[in-house]
């Protein structure tokens, strides 16, 4: 997973980050804990059937961009698989 | 009516937000090389056309014909993918110029709504949250099984803010 943040003006950062270090039981805690503040319970089996999904579709689409920001005033932010 | 593949880059490039600098840069080229496209005095590369039609959001065949393609299809059967093949696109676009780009592959967005994920609830915006409250993903889901691709839905939120929902 590659995360790039641009700023008009300032250095672009990005952070590369290995699979197996996003998609690992405790990412997958630390997200149930995330989610819950949102009113949203996810049991352990649901985690890591997502875990399971998002490891199968780095496989399938390398690199595929999930999230993509830009705003009016340059600021970009991008998070590719 | 005929147009000219120049007609269809200016379109689709105001229709994806972008001015004729932001494409230029995004494809490393010059903005007087955007604009003779534009008019028809030049041509895009062929190395550019695969990252041109991304950028704009179609194909390269879409791109080249002049055929004009429906932004929304019901597929035959038989002429159908696999939901695993298929993506869902999130695109917001803001009256300030901001744009969100979201691709989330379609098994993906099955298992969020089968263990009771929302949109509203991933969107965590006020504004996005707000716009994709009405939708129903568990219908679109259903329209995507039963055959009917491309766009799907275009909201306007009381911010201004366009979202629009592609299946691909």
């Amino acid at each position: 997973m590659r995360i790039t943040v641009k700023q008009p003006g300032r250095m672009t950062f990005w952070m590369g980050l290995p699979a197996w270090m996003v998609f690992n039981s405790l990412t997958t805690k630390i997200a149930a804990k995330a989610v819950e503040s949102k009113g949203v319970k996810l049991g352990r089996q649901d985690m890591l059937r997502l875990v399971k999904e998002l490891r199968r579709i780095k496989r399938k689409y390398l690199r595929l961009e999930l999230v993509s920001v830009e705003a009016a005033d340059g600021f970009r932010v991008r998070i590719r698989l | 009516m005929e147009t000219t593949i120049g007609k269809r880059i200016a379109l689709l490039r105001r229709k994806a937000g972008y001015t004729q600098d932001e494409l230029a840069e995004k494809l490393n080229v010059s903005p007087q090389a955007v604009s003779k496209w534009e008019n028809d005095i030049s041509c895009p590369d062929i190395m550019l056309l695969s990252p041109l039609a991304e950028l704009l959001g179609i194909t390269v065949d879409e791109l080249l014909n002049d055929r004009a393609k429906p932004e929304t299809a019901l597929v035959p059967e038989a002429e159908r993918k696999s939901l695993d093949d298929m993506l869902f696109k999130v695109i917001v676009n803001s009256p300030q110029g901001d744009k969100i780009r979201v691709n989330l592959p379609m098994p993906l967005v099955r298992i969020g709504l089968e263990i009771g994920l929302k949109i509203p609830q991933v969107a965590n915006s006020e504004h996005l949250g707000d716009a994709l409250k009405g939708i129903d993903v568990q219908q679109i889901l259903l329209m995507v099984e039963k055959g009917v691709i491309g766009k799907l839905v275009e909201v306007e939120s009381a911010a201004g803010d366009i979202v629009e929902v592609y299946v691909e």
